[in-house]
């Protein structure tokens, strides 16, 4: 497959050859339509577009019949002209040559080549099947909105519009991809983004020489700061709250179409704990439940290498009585602590992986089966101890309370296991030196990935371990944005503006 | 040319991980075996309690560990939980080391509670640097002097009971996890023998028909060496002395018994201690302030809670006046007078410490009793 475009051919005046080139353009065409308009025996123009992605009717209700109906009004006009005076439809786009004008068709516009004109129209009349917007299956929230995005990049942009209603708000669009050419736009507010950062996006997008983006998960490899690590510096979500939230902030997001999974650049290592329902709810609560997300994800990480460097270095950490139940189960299989837990965690993925590739009904059964069943007959069978257990399924429920870290989560998990089945206590701490080191010397688009812990920015970390009130948040962080700083009145109680007011 | 340096620079990258990684392991000091030889929790066989003895006329050292039976390991209150392993040669390291080709391969110490010594194996050069220098052994084990051969006391039972049990109960009352009055740990010991002006004491036990029964405290000179035995039976009021003086807070749920067949259960002490000196005092004066709250048990008379207050305080007085006779008799600060000199004033500790401060001290008691009935 080419990762270059071949050359362009444009359009000339006459309808046939210009019929000619779109046929060679395309070559086999089982679903793509021509439909000749004929005036009196003359041609006077040609539909071209592609069988189920347009919507027909409205090809025949707002160009066919118009043209039709009214050919009167076609001598002495331009494509342009006649689109304005004749056509029912909402905008068009003019191209003279086969790749700018098929990109369109390929998009489910419907085209019009004009007898005599070397320009052609395409108009937006798509008509194909696409998925209502439902909520996200990724990020379900218990309050906030429940809508998220579609493979429609359109929709998506829409859904962003509704809820930005700014001039500011700046939709770029681009292609990528030599032979998918796949729609994509960078989202941006301008006055609060970094036009740097914007400049840097766009560089990097187009610096992606590829035959096809299937997911912006391809985008999002290959535009990423450090692909070796496990950390990501490209977030991505499905909730337009979400991105609107970090557009707000100063970030850049980036739609793919036929993806619901919008990214955002940069990306903080603390945004991974942050979900948008944080915000809609009080602080209280909210601060304990984001707390119980930075231990979740400490206990995914760090649980099973504990119990190794525990069980088979510092024994002596274990009290008394714990110490014998544990003992006591430890003895009676064949393996060490360290296979143990490197066994039932490859246990734990397999059954993982194959729950959620499997059909729905089946999947959840398996998981069951997987969960449960091999686990329970593995401890009575002698194979392995309750306590290994314990401790893998836990950290298995804890890898999910982050969603964004879980792939980040089960490798340094792995890693840990390694490190601590050598070395113990000394091996854990060797690894968390090393995992520091990386994370305090990551980047995401030129921003400290580990901001606001690493460099310190006192005010940033009143959202970080816990949630301060709404009304103490008010300052936009430093190292995001370069629009105004505040986007709230500063540090004000929300009754103080009802106690001036009276005053007044 | 752009693309090779940033080949050349990623390989500067990892070439500066893998050194520093290389430099962080030699620096942690991973050539030493001991890190890569230890044994995982199923291979390690669990030492509850260690047993030092000399066998009478011989020079060398018999050492006993009680090892833990897996299968039995909940029900550790009985015998047949346990079962022992004896070595003996020339020094305690010597006799442990044997004791590891005898099968039991990954001894582990770090969960021993008890260091029993037998009497003739009491003296600190026998036992004292093994305890401290093992990386296993923890400073909270309690050594233990017995009268009999502490291997003996160990592998005993009192019926279906280790005997070792009931030893663990008498220093963690109940199971209680708390130390007892006289559980002394390793670490106290340690602590007191290096304070100046206090002689350190090992509670001492010996087994009878009831069992195992706590039997006095045995002092130690500034050499390590046994220098006095308290007995319980000899001097059983200056054993209840330096219980109440050196140890009061250990005392909740201890009873004391008084005249007319009163019994209180404490429920907490405490003491204070203040060193007056002065043209105006005379002798340096040290203080003891003894709060007591209890409850009284058994009040066969139903004496009034005055008298009881009083007959309290009489009896504590006693215990203490004992004490302190015991002290200057055999010339053995065990109460810790001098080392609250120390503390207090440590210009006066300079003048009196060589000299006979235990008779050149006063001591005065004060003693709050408040009884509930």
């Amino acid at each position: 497959m080419a990762l270059h475009k071949a050359n362009k051919i444009f359009f000339g005046s006459s309808l046939a050859k210009n019929l000619a080139i779109i046929e060679q353009y395309v070559g086999e065409y089982a679903d793509l339509i021509i439909r000749p308009l004929e005036v009196n025996g003359q041609a006077i123009a040609a539909l071209v577009y592609f069988d189920g992605m347009t919507d027909k009717n409205a090809v025949c209700e707002f160009i066919t019949k118009p043209l039709l109906l009214h050919p009167e009004m076609l001598p002495g006009k331009g494509p342009e002209e006649i689109a304005a005076a004749c056509l029912y439809v909402a905008d068009w786009q003019s191209a003279d040559n086969d790749q700018d004008f098929m990109n369109n068709i390929f998009s489910g516009d419907c085209g019009i080549i004009f007898a005599g004109f070397s320009g052609a129209l395409t108009t937006d009349l798509k008509g194909f099947e696409r998925r209502g917007i439902s909520e996200p299956q990724t990020e379900i929230v218990v309050r906030g909105s429940r809508e998220g995005f579609i493979e429609n990049m359109k929709t998506n942009m829409s859904m962003l519009r509704r809820r930005i209603k700014t001039p500011n708000l700046c939709f770029e669009n681009m292609q990528l991809g030599t032979e998918t050419n796949t729609n994509l736009c960078v989202v941006y507010i301008r006055g609060l983004a970094d036009p740097e950062l914007v400049q840097e996006v766009k560089d990097r997008l187009n610096s992606v020489k590829i035959d096809g983006i299937l997911e912006s998960g391809y985008l999002e490899q290959l535009i990423e700061d450090e692909p070796f690590s496990p950390f990501p510096t490209v977030a991505n979500s499905e909730k337009p709250d979400k991105v609107v939230a970090k557009l707000l902030e100063g970030r850049v997001g980036i739609m793919v179409d036929g993806t619901p999974f919008v990214l955002t650049v940069p990306t903080l290592f603390v945004e991974s704990f942050q979900s948008a329902e944080d915000y809609y709810s009080r602080p209280y609560m909210v601060s304990m439940v984001r707390f119980l997300r930075f231990f979740s994800f400490l206990i995914a990480v760090y649980a099973p290498a504990l119990y190794i460097a525990i069980t088979g270095f510092h024994i002596e950490l274990i009290p008394a009585n714990l110490m014998l139940n544990m003992w006591q189960a430890a003895g009676s299989t064949p393996l060490s602590a360290g296979w143990s837990v490197f066994f039932y965690a490859l246990v734990y993925e397999v059954v993982r992986e194959g729950g959620i590739r499997l059909p729905r009904p089946v999947g959840a059964a398996i998981s069951i089966v997987g969960g449960l069943v091999i686990g329970d007959m593995a401890v009575q069978a002698g194979l392995i101890s309750a306590p290994v257990v314990i401790i893998v399924a836990f950290t298995a429920i804890a890898m999910f309370v982050v969603d964004a870290l879980t792939d980040a989560a089960t490798v340094l998990r792995f890693a840990f296991i390694l490190l601590s089945w050598w070395l113990g206590f000394w091996g854990l701490l060797l690894g968390t030196m090393l995992l520091l080191l990386h994370l305090v010397s990551l980047e995401s688009f030129g921003v400290a990935y580990f901001a606001p812990f690493a460099p310190l920015m006192p005010y940033q970390l009143r959202d970080t371990f816990v949630r301060l009130p709404l009304w103490l948040l008010g300052r936009r962080p430093d190292n995001l944005t370069i629009g105004s700083k505040w986007r709230q009145r500063q540090s004000v109680p929300p009754t103080t503006a009802i106690d001036s007011a009276e005053g007044e | 040319m752009l693309a090779g340096k940033n080949k050349a620079m990623l390989r500067i990258a990892w070439l500066n991980w893998l050194v520093l990684f290389i430099l962080l392991l030699g620096l942690g000091g991973c050539g030493n075996t001991d890190v890569l030889d230890s044994g995982d929790m199923k291979d390690v066989e669990l030492v509850t309690a260690l047993a030092v003895d000399k066998p009478e006329g011989g020079a060398q050292i018999l050492a006993t560990v009680q090892l833990l039976n897996r299968d039995k390991a909940l029900d550790r209150q009985y015998a047949a939980s346990y079962y022992t392993l004896a070595a003996m040669e020339i020094n305690l390291p010597a006799a442990i080391g044997e004791l590891y080709h005898y099968g039991a391969r990954q001894m582990n110490f770090s969960h021993t509670t008890v260091l029993l010594l037998g009497e003739a194996a009491a003296d600190c050069d026998y036992w004292l640097d093994y305890a401290l220098r093992s990386s296993e052994i923890r400073p909270t084990v309690y050594p233990i002097i017995c009268r009999q051969q502490a291997g003996e006391l160990m592998a005993g039972a009192a019926e279906d009971i280790s005997l070792t049990y009931l030893l663990n109960n008498i220093l963690e009352p109940l199971g209680s996890s708390r130390p007892g009055a006289a559980a002394i740990t390793l670490q106290n010991f340690v602590e007191e023998m290096m304070q100046p002006g206090i002689t350190p004491a090992l509670p001492l036990v010996e087994q009878n028909e009831a069992g195992v029964e706590f039997a006095g405290f045995v002092l130690y000179d500034d050499a390590g060496h046994v220098a006095e035995v308290l007995t319980a039976d000899d001097d059983a009021q200056a054993c209840a002395g330096w219980l109440w003086l050196q140890r009061p807070k250990y005392l909740r749920g201890y009873t004391l018994e008084l005249d007319n067949d009163v019994v209180l259960q404490v429920e907490s002490a405490s003491v204070q201690k203040r060193l007056q000196t002065g043209a105006d005092v005379g002798k340096p004066d040290l203080q003891f302030r003894l709060s007591l709250r209890a409850q009284v048990l058994n009040n066969p008379q139903a004496l009034p809670d005055a008298y009881l207050q009083t007959l309290t305080r009489q009896r504590l007085h006693d215990l203490a006046v004992a004490a302190l006779a015991a002290s200057r008799k055999y010339n053995l600060d065990f109460i810790g007078l001098g080392r609250e000199v120390y503390r207090q004033q440590p210009e006066l500790w300079e003048e009196m410490a060589e000299q006979d401060y235990l008779n050149l001290l006063t001591v005065s008691l004060e003693i709050e009793a408040d009884i509930e009935s």
